[in-house]
């Protein structure tokens, strides 16, 4: 019980870290504020980073990584494009993209847990693979959209005349983000998760199979990267193959932001929603502001380690509260 | 002689959750073989960790040579003249007996403008105090070749060029065979001679009347009594190591013990268990016995799929079972309960409920797979009620409670699945006294139940107090097996050494 009151103050530092960060940007520029600007560029802009961090807070609570999700995401896109250009058919680009994020985040699942080989070299690995592959395959030309990207892309439900409009993207990302929440804090999946990464070899010997387990986290992983890569294919209408290039860490970045400890096992969705608001503030406010590209990145980097240091401090102090209370108990 | 040259005073240790020292005095003369005895878990070695470094004291004062001492480190420990031999050696096993003797504090000499290795002075110094040993070993093998009780003259060597005065020595003959064993004695006596002090922690109460001078009992953390051995006998030691009468401790009830549940025949698993046949009969509980590393804890988990069978047959209530993972022992209703509480047994930073609930978290949720807290509590408190765990809810860390009542949470998590057949491997390691008997009184009350249990346990007095039969093994086989009313700790140690003796003598037969 402990540990989830902690945790909820710290999910309220990072709200309170948002709240100050919007805060100041939005009374620096005003031009901020507006809802249609909220909505419509800057969440715009992080939904594909944001679906794929709730798979990797997943991953990286089991105390595994990820490295490879940006070049899933750009494999997929540009296998999917490429089919649906040579088929002209729709349906037959978003199964390509599927079938092509599914299979390489099964691959990655199961190096991890059959070969025996660490996360973090084995998608390192495939990384560079992915990355090689689509490369190759696109013989470094852009790859064009095609028409049910576009809509994933660009719809934007509501006319001119309402106060909001919605992107539809952003509708994919909040079914997408209670799915995981529930599926991470309530279900008995998400329990495993939790167990997984505070003590694999305990969860072994409670006769639960942790590959499997871990394997279709991985698998999950990589069928979200192929959804975020039809969003961003539509949104961008040509992608290259280094177009991922930044995108494994930033998704990281947001995991970690959000409370998940590297480690695995002390984490919460709710904290990867959050940080994943306030890196994409972050990114459209620091850009409102004029405030030039390297600038922003020192920024970002001195946000992240503020929060991790919070982090760090507030759960040693739980864990000193913790230890007196014990102590205290023995001698009473 | 008389020279007092370790006196401990007060001495406080708490680990979060257990008080393991709590006021130990104790006094050390140079010339002297002093032994400390206490059941497991009674703070021995931890004492002796505070003594020499590697734990810090929380309150208590330390003397070391007449002056106050207090140890950052192992090494600082050794520099001052206190040197501990482990129950397992802390040499570098692919180094040489030479670099293992002089690691740390290496005697150089300079050549030109660099200081390098003086290899003729460390050898000197190394045969001069293996002569003092009377020991012959070959300072240029590597560790790995020697045995056992090599590896003890080499430690034992170690601390001597750190000119160590006192001695520690923790379980040294717990390994080694009869003649070794009488070797030793002979070094310790030297060693006495020449005016060191030496702490002999052991088991083994016969060895304490050969060898040692005075003894100190300890008991629950707390200093009991201090006798010089010639003034007492081995039923005043007893008594002052248990505290109370060894029937009230193992609460074994005489069950009626019914049909074979379990019969294993020709077992082997890959490398290791050979020719393992035993059977497991409804209502009793069934003791392993050995050595540490005599393939208890192996066959258990072949047993239970969670390593590979290679040959043999396992059949339950006659029909044979087909076991290749733990969860196909789990559905037969053999639940294995790990020796290793941290490692494999509990998640500690999660709740006792939690625990509990996690090898059966189907049985715990709503719709959708979601869980429902209210099952879970409920469970939770029904065991916390039952097998009486100490915690304040269900809710409570694991991480927080004693080591004894972590092992209770460990019992429920097996209990909870209903288990036919429940192995229990070292239950009571790592326990207080009192969560011991506790233990014990579960386990009995469990057999009148019509639980069949294997225990599998190092501490002799337990298997002999708690099993109806008790097998033991060597090496990998079963050496013998005893009813409950012939077995002595003599004759399961007899048999659960004698293995290791023949392999030793082909051993040295094939060099």
């Amino acid at each position: 019980m402990k540990k989830k009151t902690f945790r909820m103050t710290f999910n309220l530092a990072l709200f309170l870290i948002w709240i100050v960060i919007f805060l100041f940007i939005g009374l620096r520029s005003p031009y901020f504020f507006k809802p249609a600007y909220l909505i419509s560029t800057m969440l715009r802009n992080i939904v594909e980073i944001g679906m794929v961090a709730l798979p990797m807070t997943m991953i990286i609570l089991t105390g595994g990584i990820d490295l490879s999700v940006g070049n899933i995401l750009v494999l997929s896109c540009m296998l999917g494009g490429m089919s649906a250009a040579a088929t002209g058919s729709s349906v037959v680009g978003i199964l390509v993209i599927a079938l092509v994020g599914l299979l390489c985040g099964f691959i990655n699942g199961i190096v991890i847990t059959k070969a025996k080989i660490p996360p973090m070299i084995t998608t390192l690995s495939t990384m560079y693979l992915y990355l090689g592959i689509a490369r190759g395959i696109s013989q470094g030309n852009s790859v064009y959209s095609f028409p049910a990207a576009a809509w994933m892309g660009n719809t934007i439900i509501g006319s001119y005349t309402d106060p909001v409009q919605l992107p539809v993207q952003i509708l994919f990302y909040l079914v997408l983000a209670v799915v995981f929440v529930i599926a991470v804090q309530k279900s008995s999946f998400g329990r495993k998760l939790f167990a997984i990464g505070l003590n694999e070899n305990a969860v072994r010997y409670c006769g639960i199979d942790t590959d499997r387990i871990k394997i279709i986290v991985y698998t999950v992983s990589g069928l979200v990267c192929a959804l975020a890569s039809i969003i961003w294919l539509g949104r961008f209408t040509s992608v290259k193959y280094d177009a991922g290039t930044s995108f494994n860490l930033k998704v990281i970045t947001i995991v970690v932001l959000g409370g998940t400890s590297i480690n695995g096992g002390v984490g919460d969705m709710k904290g990867t929603l959050l940080a994943t608001l306030i890196i994409a503030t972050l990114n459209s406010g620091l850009t409102v502001m004029n405030i030039p590209i390297d600038a922003q990145t020192i920024i970002q980097g001195v946000v992240l380690l503020i929060s991790l240091i919070a982090f760090s401090i507030a759960s040693q102090r739980a864990r000193s509260r913790k230890v007196i209370k014990v102590v205290s108990q023995e001698k009473g | 002689m008389d020279k007092t040259i370790l006196e401990l005073k007060g001495i406080v240790k708490s680990f979060p959750g257990v008080l393991a020292l709590d006021g130990i005095d104790f006094e050390l003369k140079s010339g002297e073989v002093h032994a400390i005895c206490g059941e497991n878990g009674a703070g021995k070695s931890t004492l002796m960790k505070v003594v020499c470094g590697v734990h810090k004291p929380d309150r208590g004062t330390m003397q070391v040579n007449g002056q106050e001492a207090r140890y950052e480190n192992p090494l600082e420990a050794y520099h001052s003249g206190v040197a501990i031999i482990f129950q397992e050696t802390s040499l570098f096993e692919e180094m040489t007996v030479l670099d293992n003797l002089f690691l740390g504090h290496e005697i150089m000499k300079k050549a030109g403008p660099v200081q390098v290795l003086d290899y003729p002075a460390m050898a000197e110094r190394a045969q001069e105090i293996f002569g003092r040993l009377n020991v012959r070993i070959d300072l240029t093998s590597p560790i790995r070749r020697l045995g056992m009780a090599q590896k003890q003259m080499v430690e034992i060597a170690k601390a001597l060029t750190f000119n160590a005065n006192i001695i520690i020595f923790d379980e040294p003959t717990a390994s080694l065979t009869e003649r070794e064993v009488k070797a030793l004695f002979g070094i310790i006596r030297g060693l006495k001679e020449e005016g060191l002090g030496i702490v002999y922690i052991s088991h083994r109460l016969e060895e304490i009347f050969e060898i040692c001078d005075r003894v100190t009992v300890i008991r629950d953390g707390k200093h009991i009594s201090t006798h010089p051995v010639s003034e007492i006998n081995k039923d005043i030691l007893v008594a002052d190591m248990v505290g109370r009468k060894m029937d009230a401790y193992y609460p074994k009830v005489d069950t009626q013990t019914g049909e074979a549940v379990l019969e294993v025949s020709h077992l082997y698993d890959d490398g290791f268990l050979e020719d393992i046949s035993f059977t497991l009969y409804r209502g009793e509980i069934l003791g392993f016995a050995g050595l540490a590393g005599s393939g208890r804890t192996e066959l258990a988990k072949c047993l239970c799929g969670l390593s590979r069978r290679l040959a043999g047959t396992v059949r339950m209530n006659g029909r044979e079972l087909d076991i290749h993972r733990y969860q196909d022992a789990k559905k037969e209703g053999i639940v294995y309960v790990s020796e290793d509480r941290g490692k494999y047994g509990l998640i500690t930073d999660m709740s006792v409920e939690q625990n509990i609930t996690l090898p059966q978290l189907e049985n715990f949720v709503k719709r959708w797979n979601l869980l429902d807290k209210s099952l879970e509590d409920r469970i939770g408190e029904k065991y916390i009620r039952e097998i009486d765990i100490k915690a304040p809810d269900a809710d409570f860390l694991v991480t927080n409670l004693s080591g004894g009542n972590q092992q209770k949470v460990s019992v429920s998590k097996a209990l909870a699945l209903t288990p036919a057949i429940l192995i229990l491997d070292e239950p009571t390691r790592g326990v207080d006294v009192n969560a011991k008997a506790e233990i014990m009184k579960i386990m009995s009350d469990l057999t009148k139940q019509g639980l069949t249990i294997i225990m599998i346990s190092s501490e002799l007095p337990e298997l002999i107090g708690m099993c109806d039969r008790i097998y033991v093994m060597k090496d990998g086989y079963i050496g013998g097996c005893f009813e409950r009313a012939e077995a002595t700790q003599e004759k399961i140690l007899n048999v659960a050494l004698e293995a290791s003796k023949q392999d030793r003598r082909a051993e040295e037969a094939n060099e």
